[in-house]
C-alpha cells in the first residue's frame, strides 16, 4: 500500500462495478481472459506481485479443471464441483478487484471519499461509525464470552444479544457525545486530512476499461464473442 | 472569564435536581477541580460547560452560563466546541475514527480547517505532546492510556481556550496518569483554563489552583491545595476526596485471619494460540489473604487472571490445592472474575435471577443474608442494567458468593471510585476474605492496596517478578513501584 | 434553540444507527461464514439472518427512527458481496429491499409495530440477488458444457437439484423466519430493554 500507486477510491469502485457488469455480457473465454488480465495488470501496477501470481495460478488451475479434466472425469459429483469451479473462475476478476479495494482503501480514505462526493450526513455518519465499531464488537464479544464461561451462562440468543445490545447503546451514547464535543454537527464546509484526487493513473485505467467495454460490445455485435 | 449564575438543572425523568443554585467564576488560566462522591453533580457541571446540558442531556435548565460575556446556553454545540474541548472518562468509547492521525484531525475537519493547516496542526500536536511514535496507527492496538493521550491530542489540535476533563484518569494505570500529568502541565504553562471533575487528585498537585466540593448538586465548600494537603483520613472518608499526597496513606490491611487453605502454581503457563504469554515457575497463595496483582501495562496481569481462573483455553503446568490438581474445568467451576467492564457480565432481567443464575432451588436464608451484606436488599426485582456501577459490581460479587466460588479475581474494582466508595469496596473484600476463599485483585490503585491488601503479586514480562507480604519491607517495595517518596 | 437540539438529536441518532448497522452486518457475516461453504445451508442463509437479526433491526429503528439507516443497513452486505465477487444484481435487490423497507417503516413513522414488522420482512430479502448467480450461471454453464459435448443427462441432474421454485421457497422461509425473529425480539424488548428503560 505504501509503495504502490494510489488509486482514487472512486476509480476503484467504478472499475469494480464496471467489470462486474461487463462480465455478464458474454460467456466467451476471450472476454473473460481480457478482464482477468486487466485486473492482474492493475495489481502489477500497484506492485502487488505476490497476489497477482497467486491469482494467475488459481485461474489457470481452474481453467485446466474445466477444459481438460472434464474430458477425463464424468459423474455427478464432478459435475457439481466443476460447476462451482466454473462459477468461481467466471467471477474471479470481481473477486480480485474486491480484495484489492479492501486491502488498499483505508477507512479514512473511504470516509474522505464520501465527503468528497458530497454524500448526505445521513450516510456518512452511520458508515464511518460502522467501521469504527466493528473492532469494538470483537472486543466486547470476547469479554462477554469470557463472562459467560466464568458464570456458567448457557449459550442462547438472549444471552448473546442482551449484553451486546446494552453495550452498543452505551457506546453509541458516549461516542456521539465525544464526537459532538468536537463539532460533529457543524454545518458548513467539511475538510479532510486525506486528499482525494484523480490522477493520471486513474484516467489511464478508466480509459483502458472503457476501450475494453467498447471493443467487447463491437465484437458482440459482430457475433464474434 | 467563565461565569455560572444561578444555575439549576434537573435531568428529564428525574425528580431531584442534579445542579442546584450553582454560582461561580473561573478566571482564564485557572485550574479548577470539581470533586465529591459519585452522583454529586460534578459531571453535570462539565456537561454544562460543553453544552451537552441542555442539548444532549435534556432537562429543565435555569440560570446562565457565560464565557467572556457570551451566553453559552443557547449556543450550538459546534460553536462551543471551538472554545471548550472535552476529554471524557472512557478511552474506549470516545474516539470516532480508527486511525490515530485521523482522530487528531477529526475536530479540525469538522471545523472546515484547510488541509494544509490540518497537516500542520496535527504534526505540531504530535510534536508538542511527544506522541510521534503513536501517529498513523490503528487506535485499536493502543493501550487504554495511549488511547486517552490520543483523546487529549485530538482536543489539543483544535486549540480550545478551555479544557474540560471528566474523570480522565478513571481507567488509567499510573504510568498513563504520569503522561496525563505532563500534558496538563503543558496546558497550564500555555495559560489554558482547565476544568476537571475527578476523584483521583494526586497527579494534579502542581497544576491545581483550587477545588470545589459538591454534594447533592450544590457547591458546599472550596479547598485550596494546602487545605487538601491537610485533610485528615476521616475527612477523606467523609468527603470521598482521594489523597493529594499518596504517601500520606496509612496501611490498614494485613489483618490476621484464621484460614488454612493454600494453593500452588507450579510451572504454570498460559497460551493464546501457540504463543506463550505467561509463565510462572512457582507460586504459593493462601486463603483469607487479599493479593494485589500489580505490574505495568501489558505485563500479563490479565493473562494471569484468565489463565488462573480457567477462562484461557490452553494452559500447561499445575494448579494444586490440598494435593488436588485443579484442571481447567475445576478452576472454571471454582473461579470467578469480576471484570472491570461490569456491563458485560450481566445477563438476566432481575437482580435476583442474576445472583442465583436462574436456579430454582433458592436458599432464602443465605440469599437474604447475602443481599443485606452487600447492600442490595430491596433491589431484587430491578433490572441489573438500571443499577449504578457500584451496585452492578456488588450484584456480580453476590452471584459469585451465592455459587460458592472460592477463587475470586477482581479486575480494577476501584477504578473511577471516590475515596468513600473505594473504602467500601476494600471493607467488602476484607469481610469476604474471612471465609475460605482466595482473593486476587488486579489494581493500579495505591490507596486501595494500602487499605486492604495483604500481599503483592508483581507480574512483569509475562512472569512472576516477585511476590511479597505487605510488611514493612513490602510497603517500601510497593511505594517504590508506585514511585512514591516516603516522607 | 430547538433547531439546535434537533441537530444534536439527529447526529446522535445517526451514530446509534452506525453502531446497530455494524451489529447487523456482524450477524450477516457470522451466519454467512457458517452457511456459505455448505451448499444446502447456503440456501438457508437469508431465513437464518432474518431469524437472528431481528432484535438488532428493532433496536436500529428504535434508536434511529428516521429515513436512511434502514437503507444503509440493507445495502452494506450487498456491497460486501459485490466485493467478494458476486454479481451486481445483488446491489439492485439491496436497493429495492432497502427503499421499500424504509417506506413501509416510515408509513408507521417508525413506531408502529406492524409496519416495522412488514418492513423487516422486506428488508430481509436484501440479499436475494446474491442467489441469482446460481441460476444465471447454471444456464451459462449448461450451454458451455453442452458446447463441449457433455451429455444432456448431467445437465438434467444439475437442473433437478437447483429448481426455480427454490427461490420462492427462500422468500417464504425468510418471511416466516422473520416473523419468528420479531416475536423473539419482542420478548427480549419486553423482558430487558423496556424494563431497563433503553427502548
Amino acid at each position: 500500500m505504501k509503495n504502490g500507486i494510489r488509486f482514487d477510491p472512486r476509480t476503484k469502485f467504478i472499475l469494480l462495478l464496471g467489470v462486474n457488469m461487463l462480465l455478464l455480457l458474454s460467456r466467451s473465454l476471450f472476454l473473460e481472459l481480457a478482464l482477468f488480465l486487466f485486473c492482474i495488470f492493475i495489481l502489477l501496477v500497484d506492485k502487488r506481485y505476490k497476489n497477482a501470481v497467486i491469482y494467475l495460478i488459481a485461474f489457470l488451475l481452474m481453467l485446466f479443471i474445466d477444459r481438460f479434466l472434464s474430458g477425463c472425469f464424468t459423474g455427478f459429483y464432478f459435475t457439481i464441483i466443476n460447476f462451482i469451479v466454473y462459477a468461481l473462475r467466471r467471477f474471479m476478476p470481481c473477486l480480485i478487484l474486491g480484495k484489492w479495494i479492501l486491502d488498499t482503501t483505508a477507512v479514512s480514505d473511504f470516509v474522505a471519499t464520501m465527503w468528497k462526493i458530497k454524500l448526505p450526513l445521513t450516510v456518512i455518519i452511520p458508515l464511518s461509525v460502522v467501521f469504527r465499531y466493528f473492532p469494538t464488537i470483537k472486543e466486547e464479544w470476547e469479554s462477554i464470552r469470557a463472562a459467560m464461561k466464568i458464570r456458567g451462562i448457557s449459550f442462547s440468543v438472549e444471552h448473546v444479544f442482551v449484553p451486546l445490545i446494552f453495550s452498543a447503546v452505551n457506546v453509541s451514547e458516549e461516542l456521539s457525545a465525544a464526537a459532538l464535543c468536537r463539532g460533529l454537527d457543524a454545518p458548513g464546509e467539511h475538510t479532510s486530512l486525506v486528499e482525494i484526487k484523480m490522477s493520471y493513473i486513474d484516467y489511464l485505467f478508466l480509459a483502458l476499461f472503457v476501450s475494453i467495454t467498447i471493443a467487447a460490445f463491437i465484437l458482440k455485435g459482430m457475433g464474434i464473442i | 472569564m467563565i461565569e455560572i449564575k444561578n444555575v439549576n438543572f434537573k435531568y428529564s425523568g428525574s425528580d431531584i435536581g442534579s445542579l442546584n443554585d450553582i454560582n461561580l467564576k473561573i478566571a482564564p488560566g485557572e485550574c479548577v477541580l470539581f470533586c465529591g462522591k459519585s452522583g454529586c453533580g460534578k459531571s453535570s457541571i462539565i456537561r454544562l460547560f460543553n453544552g451537552m446540558i441542555p442539548n444532549f442531556h435534556e432537562g429543565e435548565l435555569g440560570g446562565s452560563v457565560s464565557c467572556n460575556g457570551e451566553e453559552l446556553i443557547n449556543m450550538p454545540l459546534y460553536k462551543i466546541a471551538r472554545k471548550f474541548g472535552t476529554v471524557f472518562q472512557n478511552p474506549r468509547t470516545q474516539f470516532y475514527t480508527v486511525n490515530t492521525t485521523s482522530e487528531i484531525a477529526f475536530g479540525l475537519e469538522n471545523m472546515g480547517v484547510a488541509r494544509e493547516e490540518i497537516l500542520r496542526r496535527v504534526a505540531e500536536t504530535a510534536k508538542e505532546l511527544e506522541i510521534e511514535y503513536l501517529m498513523d496507527r490503528s487506535i485499536f492496538e493502543l493501550s487504554g492510556g495511549e488511547k486517552q493521550i490520543i483523546a487529549f491530542a485530538s482536543v489539543y489540535a483544535m486549540n480550545p481556550d478551555v479544557y474540560l476533563l471528566d474523570e480522565p484518569s478513571a481507567n488509567l494505570d499510573f504510568t498513563a496518569i504520569e503522561k496525563v500529568r505532563k500534558i496538563l502541565k503543558l496546558l497550564k504553562e500555555k495559560g489554558k483554563t482547565i476544568i476537571i471533575a475527578e476523584h483521583r487528585i494526586y497527579y494534579l498537585r502542581d497544576i491545581l489552583d483550587r477545588a470545589l466540593y459538591l454534594e447533592d448538586g450544590r457547591i458546599i465548600r472550596e479547598y485550596s491545595v494546602s487545605n487538601l494537603d491537610k485533610m485528615s483520613y476521616e475527612e477523606h472518608e467523609k468527603t470521598g476526596i482521594r489523597m493529594l499526597e499518596l504517601s500520606e496513606m496509612n496501611y490498614t490491611g494485613g489483618h490476621k485471619r484464621n484460614n488454612e487453605g493454600e494453593c500452588f502454581l507450579t510451572y504454570f503457563s498460559g497460551f493464546y494460540g501457540k504463543k506463550k504469554y505467561l509463565e510462572i515457575a512457582h507460586a504459593r497463595f493462601e486463603t483469607g489473604k487479599i493479593y494485589a496483582v500489580i505490574g505495568n501495562n501489558g505485563a500479563g496481569k490479565s493473562t494471569f487472571l484468565s489463565a488462573f481462573s480457567g477462562v484461557m483455553k490452553k494452559t500447561e503446568g499445575f494448579v494444586l490445592e490440598n494435593n488436588d490438581v485443579l484442571g481447567r474445568r475445576k478452576r472454571l467451576k471454582n473461579g470467578y472474575i469480576v471484570m472491570q467492564e461490569v456491563n458485560h457480565q450481566l445477563f438476566m432481567d432481575s437482580v435476583l435471577d442474576e445472583i442465583t443464575t436462574g436456579k430454582r432451588d433458592i436458599d432464602d436464608g443465605a440469599l437474604s443474608n447475602l443481599l443485606s451484606e452487600l447492600d442490595l436488599a430491596g433491589l431484587e426485582e430491578r433490572h441489573p442494567m438500571t443499577l449504578s456501577g457500584g451496585q452492578k459490581q456488588r450484584v456480580i460479587i453476590a452471584s459469585a458468593r451465592y455459587s460458592n466460588k472460592r477463587y475470586l479475581f477482581f479486575d480494577e474494582p476501584t477504578s473511577g471510585l471516590d475515596f468513600y466508595h473505594m473504602i467500601k469496596v476494600s471493607e467488602l473484600l476484607k469481610s469476604i476474605s474471612n471465609d475460605d476463599v482466595y482473593i486476587f485483585v488486579v489494581t493500579h490503585d495505591y490507596e486501595f492496596i494500602l487499605s486492604c491488601c495483604d500481599a503483592v503479586v508483581h507480574i512483569e514480562n509475562g512472569g512472576l517478578k516477585e511476590q511479597y507480604e505487605l510488611d514493612v519491607v513490602g510497603l517500601n517495595r510497593i511505594q517504590e513501584f508506585f514511585l512514591i517518596n516516603k516522607k | 434553540m430547538s433547531s439546535n437540539k434537533e441537530n444534536v438529536k439527529k447526529s446522535r441518532n445517526l451514530v446509534s444507527a452506525g453502531v446497530f448497522i455494524a451489529l447487523y452486518f456482524v450477524v450477516f457475516v457470522i451466519v454467512g461464514t457458517i452457511c456459505m461453504p455448505i451448499p444446502p445451508l447456503y440456501l438457508c442463509m437469508l431465513p437464518l439472518i432474518a431469524l437472528f437479526a431481528s432484535p438488532v433491526y428493532q433496536m436500529l429503528i428504535t434508536k434511529a427512527p428516521m429515513h436512511g439507516p434502514i437503507f444503509i443497513a440493507a445495502m452494506l452486505p450487498c456491497l460486501f458481496l459485490l466485493m467478494m465477487g458476486n454479481i451486481w444484481i445483488v446491489v439492485l435487490t439491496g436497493i429495492i429491499a432497502g427503499v421499500f423497507a424504509e417506506i413501509i417503516a416510515g408509513m408507521g413513522e417508525f413506531k408502529s409495530a406492524s409496519s416495522n414488522m412488514i418492513s423487516y420482512f422486506v428488508f430481509s430479502l436484501n440479499l436475494l440477488g446474491g442467489f441469482l448467480p446460481i441460476w444465471v450461471m447454471r444456464e451459462e454453464y449448461f450451454k458451455s458444457t453442452l458446447d463441449r459435448g457433455m451429455s444432456q443427462d448431467f445437465v438434467d441432474k444439475l437442473r433437478a437439484i437447483t429448481p426455480g421454485w427454490v427461490l420462492i421457497a427462500i422468500i417464504v422461509a425468510t418471511v416466516i423466519c422473520g416473523f419468528i425473529g420479531i416475536q423473539i425480539g419482542n420478548k427480549m424488548f419486553a423482558k430487558h430493554f423496556k424494563k431497563a428503560g433503553i427502548a
